[in-house]
């Protein structure tokens, strides 16, 4: 897909056309009631999410504890609400991370020389033809996981998408009348880059990041399950979730709980990122 | 055509080098050097030895061409881990990773193409909304609950299905008991690249029942059984072998989570054990062959297209 010359319709175009779907603005609303949640909701359920109650655990639901307890007695709701904050912070990070580097891989290749385009595809292609995960818990296992080694993992092995599809379009771009008529009126490549050529860009970076997201809370949740996601006492979706393992059959609630936001968040930024690369599509 | 498969077999050549130059300095960054010296028993003589055994008091730039020459031979190096060459160590998990996926992609394949199809057919359907509902659901499913929640519904609870490994241990392993182990491994790892298929199937199949020469069909009065496959879907599926080529490091990376949570003895959970004891020569000797495979894959592709497309001919 090649974006058309002339005037930029911008984010806000975007946006307006996307949100005309029903799907989109549902989905759009459960991602803003789930951040919400996750921001506000532990400044107003102010219990504590660490504190370990083992004359109570992996309790029913009650009115001290209205989602109940899990296995250790902590108390599931405000574990939920700060664990959300974990889950979607690794997720942002991740997928700006990886839109960054797509990006700028991407530019490189398509705006510098020949053989670096060819380099820097050959890269992308070795990176998309290795199974990513092993490399994941290579660098976790070396430098240890934490949230930050989270993120640089996940972040650094889910570019290539993107960088694929940007160099594509300033393949394109770079042929166009106002990036010849910039250049000669002196204009500098990185400003060219910036002023004339990122406009044209957003779009598909904005598909790719909302897409992104989803993949890296998956990854991290995969991640935990191997005991290499966010580190407990601290609270992920992904680590509550592999720790409701244990008792599945008997408290099936502490699974169902992270499950359903992990996969309410995942459908919820997939179903937006399908509706922005529609009307992407409709618009040209 | 000559030109264009030798520019292809040079990427393809040129992409195996990145990834064994960078399999090399990963095993070489190592902490501890290669993974043998890791040892903490070690003297300071029995060290220098083993270095020199194994030529690592050789410059760089000579340990790696050797490196290359050993790979070129086929010699994948050492696992330190399972003490025993990383080839014997792959190539007994290899097969059951291959019956696996094999598996997975096979049921993909039969589920997606198909409904895909019917559902680019009558869009809005209920077909559609049912296939694409799934699609959404199976793309942000974690693999690994899906797999746990299988295992205690149908091994724990009504105790159809055994709960994982590849076959019944003790047993001799009869063709019904390998199949009874594969039913719930292979629909797990199924799941997202069914959904992921689906989905560009159906999008793949629009498109050409979009095209004109579908409309000429049509007005042909060929029928719309015939014009659907024979016309619009061998186009369709052009594009479509393209995601199985891609779909191929994560099914082996879904894989390893999915043998994970079944015990199944294959390449992917070999990897996660090596990879979660540090064992870096058999991760990367896995990562490679990985690696090779799914270029070996595209490869083959390629040629594939350029024999069914005539328009690739004429464009290079």
């Amino acid at each position: 897909m090649t974006t058309t010359p002339g005037p930029v319709a911008g984010q806000g175009g975007l946006w307006r056309s996307a949100l005309h779907g029903v799907r989109a603005r549902v989905a759009l609303a459960v991602l803003a009631l789930v951040v919400l949640a996750s921001l506000a909701g532990p400044l107003v359920y102010r219990v504590d999410p660490d504190t370990l109650d083992f004359a109570r655990s992996a309790a029913a639901p009650s009115l001290q504890h209205p989602l109940g307890t899990d296995e250790s007695g902590r108390d599931v709701l405000s574990r939920l609400l700060v664990g959300g904050r974990v889950s979607l912070a690794v997720g942002l990070a991740a997928m700006l991370l990886s839109v960054l580097l797509g990006t700028t891989v991407g530019a490189l290749a398509g705006l510098g020389r020949r053989w670096a385009d060819a380099l820097l595809m050959r890269l992308t292609d070795a990176t998309l033809s290795i199974p990513t995960i092993f490399v994941v818990i290579c660098v976790l296992t070396f430098l240890g996981p934490s949230i930050p080694t989270l993120v640089l993992a996940i972040g650094a092995t889910s570019w290539m998408a993107l960088a694929r599809l940007v160099r594509g379009e300033l393949l394109a771009l770079r042929e166009q009348d106002f990036v010849e008529a910039a250049a000669s009126l002196g204009a500098r490549p990185l400003s060219i880059l910036r002023r004339h050529l990122l406009p044209h860009l957003w779009p598909v970076i904005l598909v790719n990041a909302t897409l992104g997201m989803a993949s890296a809370i998956l990854t991290e949740s995969a991640l935990s399950f191997l005991g290499l996601g966010v580190q407990p006492p601290a609270a992920s979706w992904g680590n509550m979730l592999s720790g409701a393992q244990v008792t599945l059959f008997s408290q099936p609630w502490l699974a169902v709980y992270p499950g359903v936001l992990i996969m309410l968040t995942v459908i919820a930024a997939n179903l937006l990122g399908d509706a922005l690369r529609d009307a992407l599509a409709s618009g040209q | 055509m000559g030109g264009f498969l030798l520019r292809r077999l040079g990427h393809a050549l040129l992409v195996v080098l990145l990834v064994s130059t960078v399999t090399f300095a990963v095993v070489h960054a190592a902490p501890g050097g290669p993974a043998l010296l890791a040892d903490p028993k070690l003297s300071g003589a029995e060290r220098q030895a083993i270095e020199t055994r194994l030529g690592l008091d050789q410059p760089l730039p000579v340990q790696y061409g050797r490196w290359l020459a050993r790979l070129a031979r086929g010699d994948l190096g050492n696992s330190f881990l399972f003490e025993t060459s990383n080839v014997s160590a792959i190539r007994a998990r290899l097969p059951n990773t291959l019956l696996l996926a094999g598996t997975a992609l096979l049921i993909s394949l039969v589920v997606a193409i198909p409904i895909g199809a019917a559902s680019a057919a009558r869009p809005g359907g209920w077909l559609d909304r049912l296939s694409s509902g799934f699609a959404f659901v199976a793309m942000s499913l974690p693999a690994f609950w899906l797999g746990i929640v299988l295992i205690l519904t149908f091994a724990v609870r009504w105790r159809l299905l055994p709960a994982g490994g590849a076959s019944t241990v003790g047993s001799a392993g009869s063709v019904t008991d390998r199949l009874l182990h594969l039913i719930l491994p292979a629909l797990v790892l199924a799941t997202a690249g069914t959904a992921e298929l689906l989905r560009y199937t159906r999008a793949s199949a629009r498109g050409v029942l979009g095209l004109p020469f579908v409309r000429t069909a049509r007005a042909k009065g060929v029928g719309e059984r015939a014009v659907r496959w024979r016309h619009a879907m061998r186009n369709a599926l052009i594009p479509i072998v393209t995601v199985i080529g891609l779909q191929l490091p994560r099914l082996v990376g879904g894989a390893a989570i999915t043998e994970t949570v079944f015990s199944w003895p294959g390449m992917g959970r070999l990897g996660i054990e090596a990879a979660l004891a540090r064992d870096y020569p058999l991760v990367m000797a896995i990562t490679l062959l990985v690696s090779i495979g799914v270029l070996a894959f595209t490869l083959v592709v390629d040629v594939v297209y350029f024999i069914i497309d005539p328009r690739l001919q004429a464009d290079r």
